[in-house]
């Protein structure tokens, strides 16, 4: 009885697959097989697939999940596809048509606790990182399943956010492996193929990590010749990544005219970059000899406190 | 243990300096305070001790002390204050001189950055008068001092230096403490650290003074900061347990109760002169050894000159090795340095070139319901800092750091940004809209605004800490300097002494990744380890031959702090140094000779702690 009624669940769910994100933005994307991933933690092997646009730029990885998650038989294996961009950052999954995700007792997944598990697997930070899958279960607390004759440990109360409750096994296992030693072999793949178009792809990214990637690819004194592209994302990233590329930067450029420009950005600057910025000038004369004209006079972009500590190096 | 108390007219009348036609009135030193707080915690910046009006929205009762007028007639009035959030709005901190209940005609609290405001003037009759300060906003108002004069056009004093010297000569005092005491081990900073070094030295048989710069103890721990203790106890169980606290959330109020054991049990050491309310604020040295630090009452000004053969800075913001010209680091460190990187969090982590970005500050704080509709005012100074956040309480999230602000020489501008932040959120999750309504969900709850509505309306902010929880500042150079690979190698030490298994955890501002989020909240990173040790050496200064330190001045990288920085830990620092100190007694020497030539019998002494 119990299965028939399963069977016509997934039934009503294998007319479409359940998306984390609700829009497909690379729905003309091909996959093809890349490399096959393995670890020992998961005795699974995966076939990673690289997959590009229309344009056949590469933009991110791919791959057909099945793994069991529990150790007390209480849940469903999970099913799903995952994705990585190319610095092997998780990007989101996919559910399998007619095969949805489960908890605690075979209760499917609602759609908050899809949103929670991406929202999870997004969190680098997420305590899961430091946790056992035996830290997962208060022991002491016994559930009784309905469906089985068995008992699950409950949450406990200290992680229950960093887990959708109910699927901590599924939570904790899918959080590492999105999140672990896969990321290296993406990594390496990208890297073995590295290309101009996967550069400018992963500087544009939103992802702060994959801009890292792809910054550090670029030797230093290849920051002038690349200003435009480089400018762009600091006009558009995290402070993070502004800070990096000005701290990088081999200032002051040849070229005059890129140095204005760079300089009249400087209001529009986050705090933290503003910062680094004006650490550079004030640390070394040869920037502080072309910049302190361009932010006094010609641009007048400086706030009385910065003009002043301009000034004062100047004199000295 | 004796709790020292030095009764002195200055008490009881109030700071009170009158020469013929003026008089000076140090604010901290009024003999009521009513609903005002002593805060000493940016004198090296500003200059002294003040009053805040810490009412969080609500005027608070004024404070009162007596002046004396010695000639008749007419007196201009001046306050030192400041406009804590200047713009486009009324100042926060708002409030009025009165002299015998009259009000002087201007509202003070106006002035960006600390200085003189005048208040008005008044005919004054000789003789007593009741000087008040009146609050009119609860939100932060600031006095510094208070000074009538019978001189129209008197230039008051502005800088530093000038004005620390026209205080002395208007006072009639001296930099050097009117008093000298002795003792075999002077304790600066009664944190956690600092309360576990002096019971051990005490147990030990030392004579020792532990100064402490506010009315309880245990510093971050307190019931005035109320962060919880971490960590293990390593060897140290059975004194660490006189002093840590329960795991209860960040900001309970169960930290009270804590404080209570604490001091009761601080109490029971008959060789421990407690020196409550004296902030430090000098260290005397000469070729390289500290002869005395002198310390001031942050009420009555009193000062005291403490003289002893050995000193420990558990001052937090390292001000003894500071002043007594210790080695010290400030900042993150290249991760190149130490080799500190870590691939899993890159930048984040530690960064490719040294900056200033270290672990913030905190202010926790807290609602309630009030079981009635309670209003709470508009606070528009507040909202170019909390902006679109809504938020009812804060943990240790709540925290700020700026690669440009020093957690030392800025934390008063981090302390009010701290309070702009909370107030401003408050506000907003009282007066929901669209937009505050979006933060919710951003933390994965639906939020259900019909309903809430009744809740909001009832709550009212209990508890908002006036000072600063700090993570980091100084740390101290010891002849070891201990940083993440000695966490995540696990590195042996011959002289370990302190014991840890907590993650290594290291935090960065959430605004550094997503420009939009608030700049008042932090992330924490994980690195797990197993467990470490911390060797003797990075408690005592490398260059200052009598110094130890304990607690998060100790001699660390800034990522090497990120593990052992937790209450419990530092707590061993104290207890390991205190022992360390006995020795030193014992056999006349220096620190860093416990080291060299008494190592097994320290870890012994250590051993049989348990």
């Amino acid at each position: 009885m119990r299965l028939t009624g399963i069977a016509l669940i997934i039934l009503s769910f294998s007319l479409h697959a359940i998306s984390a994100v609700s829009s497909s933005p690379d729905s003309l994307k091909t996959c093809r097989k890349a490399f096959l991933f393995k670890t020992d933690d998961y005795a699974v092997a995966n076939a990673i697939d690289i997959c590009r646009n229309a344009a056949q730029v590469p933009v991110g990885y791919e791959t057909a999940l099945n793994m069991a998650v529990c150790d007390d038989k209480l849940c469903a294996n999970v099913v799903l596809k995952v994705c990585w961009d190319l610095a092997g950052n998780y990007v989101r999954f996919d559910t399998i048509a007619g095969k949805p995700l489960t908890k605690f007792d075979h209760k499917r997944f609602s759609d908050a606790d899809y949103k929670k598990l991406d929202q999870i697997l997004k969190d680098r930070n997420s305590m899961l990182r430091v946790l056992e899958k035996s830290d997962l279960v208060d022991k002491s607390i016994k559930l009784k399943a309905t469906t089985v004759d068995a008992v699950s440990g409950a949450t406990p109360a200290t992680i229950k956010n960093a887990v959708v409750e109910g699927a901590v096994y599924s939570s904790h296992t899918l959080w590492h492996l999105v999140n672990g030693q896969i990321k290296d072999s993406i990594r390496a793949f990208t890297l073995r193929n590295y290309s101009e178009q996967i550069a400018l792809q992963m500087l544009g990214s939103d992802n702060f990590e994959t801009q890292l990637f792809a910054l550090k690819q670029i030797p230093q004194e290849q920051y002038e010749s690349r200003f435009e592209s480089l400018f762009q994302v600091i006009r558009k990233s995290s402070p993070l990544i502004r800070a990096y590329i000005i701290n990088r930067a081999p200032l002051p450029f040849r070229d005059q005219e890129k140095n204005r420009k760079l300089a009249l950005q400087f209001p529009d600057l986050d705090g933290y970059s503003k910062s680094i910025f004006m650490n550079r000038i004030l640390n070394d004369s040869e920037i502080l000899n072309v910049f302190a004209p361009l932010m006094l006079n010609v641009l007048n972009i400086l706030s009385a406190e910065q003009a002043k500590t301009i000034k004062e190096a100047i004199r000295k | 243990m004796k709790r020292v108390l030095i009764a002195l007219l200055m008490l009881i009348s109030g700071y009170v300096f009158a020469q013929n036609n003026s008089v000076l009135i140090e604010a901290e030193s009024f003999a009521s305070k009513g609903g005002w707080v002593v805060d000493p915690q940016f004198v090296e910046q500003m200059g002294s001790p003040y009053l805040l009006a810490h009412g969080m929205g609500k005027p608070v009762k004024d404070a009162e002390t007596n002046i004396s007028i010695k000639k008749a007639g007419k007196y201009h009035v001046w306050a030192r204050t400041k406009n804590w959030a200047p713009g486009n709005w009324e100042a926060p901190g708002r409030f009025y001189v009165a002299i015998d209940g009259k009000k002087l005609e201007r509202e003070l609290g106006k002035n960006p950055g600390w200085n003189w405001e005048y208040a008005g003037n008044m005919d004054l009759s000789k003789g007593d008068k009741k000087l008040s300060l009146k609050d009119l906003t609860g939100f932060e108002g600031r006095c510094d001092a208070i000074y009538l004069t019978q001189s129209e056009n008197e230039k008051l004093p502005t800088e530093n230096e000038v004005l620390k010297k026209w205080r002395l000569a208007q006072s009639g005092l001296t930099i050097a403490p009117q008093q000298v005491a002795n003792y075999d081990l002077v304790v600066v900073g009664g944190g956690i650290a600092g309360c576990a070094a002096s019971i051990a030295a005490a147990e030990q048989g030392l004579k020792v003074a532990l100064v402490h710069d506010r009315p309880v103890l245990g510093g971050n721990a307190s019931g005035e900061i109320r962060v919880h203790t971490l960590g293990i106890y390593g060897k140290f169980e059975r004194i660490l347990k006189m002093l840590d606290t329960e795991h209860y959330p960040n900001g309970s109020a169960d930290a009270l109760k804590e404080d209570q054991k604490r001091m009761t049990n601080v109490e029971k050491y008959k060789n421990i002169d407690l020196f409550l309310n004296f902030r430090a604020y000098g260290a005397n040295a000469t070729d390289g050894k500290i002869t005395s630090v002198d310390a001031r009452q942050t009420s009555t000004g009193e000062s005291v000159r403490f003289e002893a053969p050995l000193f420990i800075d558990c001052t937090g913001d390292g001000w003894i090795g500071y002043w007594a010209g210790a080695e010290y680091n400030y900042g993150r460190e290249a991760s190149s340095k130490y080799n500190e990187s870590w691939d899993e969090h890159g930048l984040l982590w530690s960064p490719e070139t040294a900056d200033n970005f270290v672990m913030g500050s905190s202010v926790l704080w807290g609602s309630e319901n009030a079981g009635k509709r309670v209003e709470f005012p508009e606070v528009p100074w507040a909202m170019d800092v909390a902006k679109k956040y809504a938020e009812k309480n804060g943990e240790w999230q709540w925290e700020f750091s700026q690669n440009d602000l020093s957690q030392i020489e800025d934390a008063e501008t981090i302390r009010d940004h701290m309070f702009r932040a909370i107030y401003g959120s408050f506000y907003n999750y009282k007066h929901p809209t669209q937009d505050t309504q979006l933060s919710d969900k951003a933390k994965m709850a639906t939020v259900d605004m019909s309903k809430r509505q009744a809740k909001v309306d009832s709550l009212q902010l209990k508890w908002v800490s006036y000072l600063l929880g700090k993570r980091e500042s100084r740390r101290l150079v010891g002849d070891y300097i201990y940083t993440f690979n000695d966490e995540r190698n696990a590195t042996k030490f011959e002289d370990a002494v302190v014991f840890e298994k907590r993650e290594v955890d290291v935090h960065y501002q959430v605004n550094l990744l997503d420009d939009e989020k608030p700049n008042f909240l932090s992330e924490a990173m994980f690195y797990k380890t197993d467990q470490y040790s911390i060797p003797y050496r990075c408690f005592y200064s490398k260059n200052i031959s009598n110094l130890f330190m304990a607690g998060r001045d100790f001699s660390c990288s800034h990522v090497g702090l990120g593990g052992p920085r937790v209450m419990r830990t530092t707590g061993q620092m104290g207890a390991a140094v205190g022992f360390a100190a006995s020795l030193c007694k014992k056999y006349n020497v220096d620190p860093r000779d416990i080291y060299l030539s008494h190592l097994k019998e320290y870890l012994n002494l250590i051993e049989s702690q348990k």
